[in-house]
């Protein structure tokens, strides 16, 4: 994880805190010149043990270079919370200690550092920097927080910032839109009300991710994060609302992407939108390159695709789209009732035959032949079956 | 009470240009640093402070030279090295140092000051003329801060030596009688470097420096005691 390079720079001072201390040096020099003059030299002489004094003890009450500790962290607010990320450590002279608080720490197997994971501590035996990969795991309360989408595709809702420090540059992603939002202050409610445009439509990888960081004006750090997000793939439903927080305390200083998961409140009807069900590959061919919305394949090779469906969706209607970038493949949806495999046509979904497709089992494409294809995304319309609640 | 406050102008324009320049010279490395501010480059501001107490001990000898002996000299000299004191804790504060170690190139810079002085006043008091003065000071402090360093290079080539830090265990000791390589050791291994010596390079450049110092002063007291009898 040498991509979280944030970490480092908390290492360094504080220059806000710098640009004061220059400034005094600056009123130093002043006093200086008034003591140039005929029978000053008590100012000058005073002046100079003043300021000395006055900076040992800014020095003393100040800590300019704050903390010893820099950490950066992705935390998943869902059903608990979970967070994952390196720690900076700097030790500052031999055999200095840190306590971390952290659940699980490692020490990537570097030298010079000892890892004492039951007391959450850290023996740095050298004046170095260390990172520790650690994660936490709290599965106490439930954090997700709740939208609802209407027929028209249009978002509603409340999200709150349940944290109390501020969220910048936040964003909502829903399936293929993303949502600018700004800061989020601590605590702060915002109401939402958005038609889903699909600014994000038919994008692979890079793009998907070009788009977001220039829509929501992320910087390279915070774009950093959201990629080791992105590519970790760790959220099956891709509707969440991402913000990027700062803690400086006294000990440390944390540097934060949170992810707080967005659910769909239930209505009597359904309505998903395109690229809100990631589906979960199965391919043939082990690749070293990763990707999550594009798929590149070659002759003879086979992509099976499965998107998890509502299980208590009685679904009407159901549209897929994906973009084919170069080469020749085919599409085919597996019929359950059938199982035959069926090539995609425009009549393939029609309303009367979509149960065939998803009652028994997830919706499953394969796709065969040879070229770049942007993956298949689908959206549904139903409603929800009422009544029991048994899984 | 006060008098040992009340300097010369002459003394009091030397401090000030002496400040003066070197808050120009840190702004400049303040500058460089945040317009460079590139988390890959490690430990930029601790080079920063090896380098500038190096620069403050050359730009201290030069301007040292200049200064006109009055009573209470010794303090009024504290008082010049102190007045660089300020950019010394900005540096170590930056760098999360002690502020103890602030007080070594102070320690440094002050005797090597009274070193220069004395060797100064002594020639005053021998009456030679200005431009003698002068000259002799520079190449007084040429030679034990620029030629020691190229003897020492010469030493370093043909001897083979495999240094690792500036305090090494095979440099011979006798070099840390310049300034630069004790101020310039004291400060890199106050940074994290390997010192294989200690404080023994502090120990030898203060006992040697000192009791020269002290040597020249007594021998102009007790040359005047000679002058006044005769």
């Amino acid at each position: 994880m040498c991509m979280f390079f944030k970490g480092n720079s908390f290492l360094k001072p504080s220059y806000n805190l710098v640009y004061i201390f220059l400034s005094l040096l600056i009123v130093y020099l002043i006093f200086l010149i008034i003591g140039l003059g005929e029978k000053r030299g008590k100012i000058f002489g005073i002046s100079i043990g003043a300021f000395s004094l006055i900076f040992l003890i800014a020095f003393f009450r100040e800590n300019i270079y704050g903390s010893n500790v820099g950490k950066v962290e992705i935390k998943e607010y869902g059903e608990g919370v979970f967070s994952t990320g390196v720690a900076y450590v700097k030790g500052t002279k031999e055999n200095s200690e840190f306590q971390l608080n952290d659940g699980f720490l490692d020490g990537y197997g570097e030298d010079n550092i000892h890892v004492m994971p039951l007391n959450q501590k850290v023996l740095a035996l050298k004046k170095e920097v260390y990172h520790i990969f650690f994660q936490n795991r709290d599965e106490k309360e439930s954090y997700v927080q709740k939208l609802s989408i209407d027929e028209n595709s249009i978002v509603s809702g409340e999200i709150q910032n349940i944290l109390p420090y501020d969220l910048d540059n936040s964003f909502i992603i829903i399936g293929d839109t993303v949502i600018n939002i700004g800061t989020l202050n601590g605590k702060q409610k915002l109401d939402i009300k958005y038609r889903l445009d699909e600014n994000l439509k038919n994008t692979g990888d890079f793009n998907y991710l070009d788009k977001v960081s220039t829509a929501v004006k992320l910087d390279d750090e915070e774009k950093q994060l959201f990629e080791q997000y992105y590519y970790a793939g760790a959220n099956p439903k891709n509707c969440y609302l991402i913000g990027f927080s700062t803690i400086k305390d006294k000990d440390e200083k944390t540097y934060t992407m949170n992810v707080f998961q967005i659910d769909f409140e239930e209505k009597e009807h359904l309505n998903i939108p395109f690229g809100v069900i990631c589906p979960v590959k199965n391919y043939t061919k082990y690749s070293e390159d990763e990707y999550i919305r594009e798929y590149t394949l070659e002759e003879g090779e086979e992509l099976l695709l499965y998107y998890p469906v509502p299980v208590r969706a009685d679904i009407e209607s159901l549209n897929l789209r994906a973009k084919i970038d170069y080469g020749s493949l085919k599409i085919e949806a597996l019929n359950q009732k059938d199982k035959k495999w069926e090539e995609l046509s425009s009549q393939l979904f029609q309303s009367d035959r979509v149960k065939n497709f998803t009652e028994n089992g997830p919706l499953t494409i394969k796709i065969t032949g040879k070229g770049r294809i942007m993956l298949p995304q689908i959206s549904l319309r139903g409603k929800l079956k009422s009544g029991e609640n048994n899984e | 009470m006060n008098n040992f406050l009340e300097m010369s102008k002459k003394n009091r324009e030397l401090i000030f240009s002496y400040v003066l320049i070197n808050t120009i010279v840190l702004l400049g490395c303040f500058f460089m640093i945040i317009l460079t501010d590139n988390s890959y480059e490690e430990d930029l501001t601790g080079k920063m402070y090896l380098y500038y107490s190096i620069f403050q001990l050359i730009l201290n000898s030069i301007l040292i030279t200049l200064w006109e002996w009055e009573k209470k000299g010794f303090f009024h000299i504290a008082m010049f090295t102190l007045s660089s004191f300020p950019h010394t804790i900005l540096l170590l504060s930056v760098n999360n140092m002690s502020g103890l170690y602030g007080l070594f190139p102070l320690i440094i810079q002050y005797i090597w000051a009274m070193v220069i002085i004395s060797i100064k006043n002594m020639m005053m008091y021998k009456g030679k003329s200005d431009f003698h003065i002068q000259l002799i000071l520079k190449i007084f402090i040429c030679t034990v801060i620029i030629f020691s360093l190229i003897f020492f290079y010469y030493y370093y080539e043909y001897r083979n030596l495999v240094i690792v830090s500036i305090f090494d265990r095979r440099i011979p000791l006798v070099f840390f009688l310049n300034p630069v390589m004790t101020s310039a050791g004291t400060a890199a291994s106050q940074l994290g470097q390997p010192n294989y010596l200690g404080y023994k390079p502090l120990g030898i450049f203060c006992i040697f420096w000192i009791s020269i110092s002290f040597g020249i002063n007594i021998l102009i007291k007790h040359g005047r005691l000679c002058y006044e009898k005769k």
